[in-house]
């Protein structure tokens, strides 16, 4: 059955179908042909893959990234972020990957990310000079530290699924995502003064405040969100919402760059990428749901688990697993089923809870902007449209970065765990 | 189905999911407005929820439409003219087929829900309401792929995305 | 000769049941399932199976319960207040201070008719119940000040599962209550989105609310009964001497269950008075203004002819 579901998927993505139908009619089709079970079930998946109420926060962050850039937040933030920095080197990729960890910090999704940092950026990037393999490599990366960078939902579904701190692991993302954040900061640095992209000339005090205050309205998306979580007036989830409505107040009412027809646009297209993307959630949950039952997963922890006399190699072999599941597999799904069932074999080799999780999410991250199937790619081919082939060496340079900083926070464990161990012991 | 009415059902497709974005968005600030007033209520959330998976769903014939479904385009990439022009009709033929299996399937799944006495915790509607979404997407999307097929026939070669 | 012994053994397929719980490996319902496992293959021979799906992989419990119905899915051990939306009079048991507030006196009332009225208002909806399992007194942790008389909770936000049943109990008890999604309640408590919650012990040891709430209250107000439920017509196809082996390790396994939860529940009692989180317990006073606030829901709430007739059974056996 395995074989039949896995081979049959591939063809059909091999001959261009949408990815959604090839998860669901392979799905579809192993169960009809090798069970007893009612494809039915199937239905039933796609529909419970995507009722949770902290993916709502997904199409919200899409209606603030849309809203902000039709109603002209965006452009003012950008060219505000460019008196800032825009005079160093790599300046404006700088800022996407700065703009990344802060959407980043407010959405805990790693697509909606992509959305938000690349709608806008993306073509401001390839205006400057960068090119559009390494800009759109950037820009589909980006969204892995959002899963890193509290609020997160899959370092909640970790934590859930393996009685580990939620707060502990909050601070051992924070740590896992600025060192993040920081190493790909310092790559973009040298791979923008080795390729001498240009710099603009420095602002002046009076260019300076003048884009400040115009941007001003726009900073508050961001202060909105952040403060309203803090100060508990609404929910990570809400605060998507909020953050929407009043990006859309402001290209109204303040910048009347919104009118009516453009408003009916933006919710059109929001409702639209929301489809593309949730039905490819809601789809890999029932092929995810396929493959549980025929055990695949079980069956790979299990033998992970077998092999194994140090804890290095141990270490080692688990993140080529985990990057493989990755590339496969939704992040949420491949952490619930496996995180359980590897806990006990890391246990046993003194590998610390929370360090396992952040092991086990960064591997993830990576996995959603590797090719073939990295959901990230795929979210980001609405922004950039270029093919997957014209992408992979983009990718490719992030990927390498990425797995340095995997390496790092795999056998550094004190990069996880000092702020854990600071505040909680 | 005459021009005439593919016009009318995409008009009523694009509003309604437009629509219900903002109404969403909208509710999650009543919401966060009766919370902070002492007036809790239970069923905005789900509203909010079931909206938005009605969104997807109906989400899915418009993308079908606008060609929006991320696919791996390697082999399209590759083909050109008659070659290529074949390969989009055998997609869009498996697409029609699966729009039909999951329209077969989903009704099988109503059909089910239809016999059973569940009721959404807060809202308290019947499951089958909600549920009644999937089937009528997966006839959407049937009459889209039906659509793009008879496009497709009477389109020269060189037309073809 | 060995031919033949090998397509004997070739035609006794063993049958294979899929058991799903939503809970984590180490708790008294998924430990329970693992019993219930032993017990099956163990008193068969090997001949019927059961793999066990925990943590919620195949789905929710409300696409869990479905899944029963369906029969993709054999069997599976599902919260009430979750059947209580595939089956409404299940809501009885959800009533606040219905319940003795100790295990002892609780399982007595319940194990006999209660549990078996119960169990056939189950068995209208494709579902049949084998047993209650145990999920623990629910307890209230707060921020701004202990809950000891529903005064406390005046105009406090308290998180709750959507329910008609606990949005009556909290207003009745001048809270505000407001759903929150399980997944952000710890920063929502953080946060102070929301300022009390009630959980069972296990969740708030295991989900640590104690690192972002000040207090807990011991109040035993609602108890958390599990049904273990199986899909019925393929349970009613079963040959009989499967169907009692099921019902036997059923029966077992949910009692070394029941046993294990009270167990653990101590335990958990004593590590969460280990943390910063400061315990209270209710006097009979303090219990007495709860119990007579929501009897009158009790009642009320009772809205049609099963309610009352499951209220006044389980009023009979208190
Ligand atoms: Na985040
Ligand atoms: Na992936």
């Amino acid at each position: 059955m395995v074989l039949t579901l896995i081979l049959l998927m591939f063809v059909l993505l091999f001959l261009g179908v949408p990815i959604f139908v090839a998860l669901l009619l392979s799905s579809i089709t192993s169960l009809w042909f090798f069970t007893d079970l009612s494809p039915m079930i199937i239905m039933q998946r796609v529909f419970g893959g995507i009722d949770k109420f902290v993916l709502m926060s997904l199409p919200f962050f899409i209606l603030v990234a849309n809203a902000m850039d039709v109603g002209g937040l965006s452009t003012r933030i950008i060219r505000w972020c460019r008196t800032l920095v825009g005079h160093f080197s790599g300046g404006l990729a700088m800022t996407t990957q700065t703009a990344a960890s802060f959407f980043g910090a407010l959405s805990g999704s790693s697509p909606a990310t992509v959305i938000a940092v690349g709608k806008v950026l993306y073509p401001e990037l390839l205006k400057n000079g960068y090119t559009k393999s390494f800009s759109s490599g950037l820009i589909i990366q980006s969204g892995s530290v959002s899963l890193l960078i509290p609020p997160s939902i899959t370092l909640i579904l970790y934590a859930t699924s393996t009685n580990t701190s939620v707060g502990a692991l909050f601070m051992a993302g924070l740590g896992a995502g600025l060192l993040y954040s920081i190493v790909v900061l310092g790559y973009t640095y040298f791979y923008s003064k080795k390729n001498n992209l240009q710099k603009e000339p420095k602002a002046t005090k009076y260019e300076f405040w003048k884009a400040t205050k115009e941007a001003s309205w726009s900073i508050l998306v961001p202060v909105i969100i952040m403060g309203g979580i803090f100060l508990g007036v609404f929910t990570p989830t809400e605060s998507a919402g909020i953050a929407a409505l009043y990006s859309i107040f402001v290209g109204m009412a303040v910048y009347k760059e919104i009118t009516m027809k453009k408003l009916y646009d933006l919710c059109l297209s929001t409702a639209g990428t929301t489809a593309q993307i949730m039905i490819l959630i809601g789809a890999a949950s029932a092929f995810g749901w396929v493959l549980t039952i025929a055990k695949v997963p079980l069956e790979m922890s299990n033998y992970l688990a077998e092999q194994f006399v140090a804890d290095w190699s141990f270490l080692l072999f688990l993140n080529l697993i985990l990057l493989l599941i990755g590339m496969f597999l939704d992040s949420t799904i491949a952490l619930v089923i496996i995180a359980p069932l590897i806990l006990p074999a890391a246990l046993s080799f003194g590998i610390d809870p929370v360090h396992l999780g952040i092991i086990m999410v960064l591997n993830l991250a990576i996995g959603t902007f590797t090719p073939p199937f990295g959901l990230n790619i795929f979210v980001a081919n609405s922004i950039t449209k270029m093919s997957l082939v014209e992408m992979i060496p983009g990718l490719v340079r992030f990927i390498v970065v990425a797995l340095v900083i995997l390496i790092v926070v795999t056998f550094v464990p004190s990069i996880s765990m000092v702020l854990p161990d600071l505040i909680y012991s | 189905m005459g021009g005439r009415s593919v016009k009318i059902l995409n008009k009523i497709e694009e509003i309604s999911i437009s629509a219900a974005i903002l109404v969403s968005a909208l509710l999650v600030l009543f919401n966060v407005f009766l919370r902070l007033t002492g007036n809790g209520s239970i069923w905005a959330e789900e509203l909010i929820r079931y909206l938005l998976i009605w969104v997807t769903f109906i989400g899915l014939s418009y993308c079908v439409r606008k060609n929006d479904h991320m696919f791996i385009d390697f082999l399209p990439g590759l083909l050109k003219g008659n070659a290529k022009k074949s390969l989009v009709l055998i997609n869009y033929s498996i697409g029609l087929l699966f729009a039909l299996v999951f329209s077969w399937f989903s009704f099988e799944f109503i059909n089910f829900s239809m016999n059973t006495s569940q009721f959404s915790p807060a809202l308290n509607v019947p499951m089958y309401i909600i549920y009644i979404v999937i089937p009528f997407s997966g006839l959407l999307m049937a009459i889209r792929y039906s659509q793009k097929i008879i496009e497709v026939l009477f389109r020269k070669v060189e037309d073809i995305r | 000769g060995r031919d033949s012994l090998t397509s004997v053994q070739a035609e006794k397929e063993p049958m294979v049941i899929k058991l799903a719980t939503s809970t984590p490996l180490m708790t008294s319902q998924t430990k329970g399932a693992f019993k219930f496992k032993e017990l099956v293959e163990e008193k068969t021979n090997g001949e019927v199976l059961v793999d066990i799906y925990p943590t919620s992989q195949l789905g929710s419990l409300r696409e869990q319960v479905e899944a029963t119905q369906m029969g993709t899915i054999e069997m599976s051990i599902s919260l009430i207040s979750t059947l209580s939306t595939f089956d409404e009079n299940l809501k009885v048991f959800e009533y606040p201070y219905l319940w003795p507030t100790n295990e002892g006196s609780l399982w007595k009332a319940v194990d006999g008719e209660v549990e078996s009225k119960a169990l056939e208002s189950l068995s209208n909806n494709g579902l049949t119940g084998l047993g209650f399992w145990a999920g623990g007194y629910k307890a209230i942790t707060s921020n701004n000040e202990p809950v000891l008389s529903p005064e406390n909770l005046d105009g406090v936000n308290v998180r709750v599962i959507p329910s008609q049943t606990l949005l009556k109990q909290y207003k009745s008890w001048g809270g505000n209550p407001v759903p929150i999604d399980f997944s952000e309640l710890y920063s929502a408590l953080q946060q102070g989105t929301v300022d009390a919650q009630e959980n069972p012990l296990e969740t708030i040891y295991t989900q640590k609310y104690y690192e972002v709430q000040k207090y807990l209250t011991l109040s035993n107000h609602g108890y958390q009964f599990y049904i273990f439920t199986v899909n019925q017509n393929w349970f009613d196809q079963l040959p009989s001497n499967i169907q009692n082996v099921l019902k036997e390790a059923e029966n077992e396994a949910g009692e070394y269950a029941v046993e294990l939860n009270i167990k653990q529940n101590k335990e958990y009692l004593q590590e969460l008075k280990k943390t910063n989180i400061e315990v209270f317990e209710l006097t009979d006073e303090q219990k007495q203004t709860f119990i007579e606030t929501s009897t009158p829901l009790h009642d009320e709430l009772s809205d049609n002819k099963e309610k009352k007739e499951l209220l006044e059974l389980i009023r009979s056996q208190l």
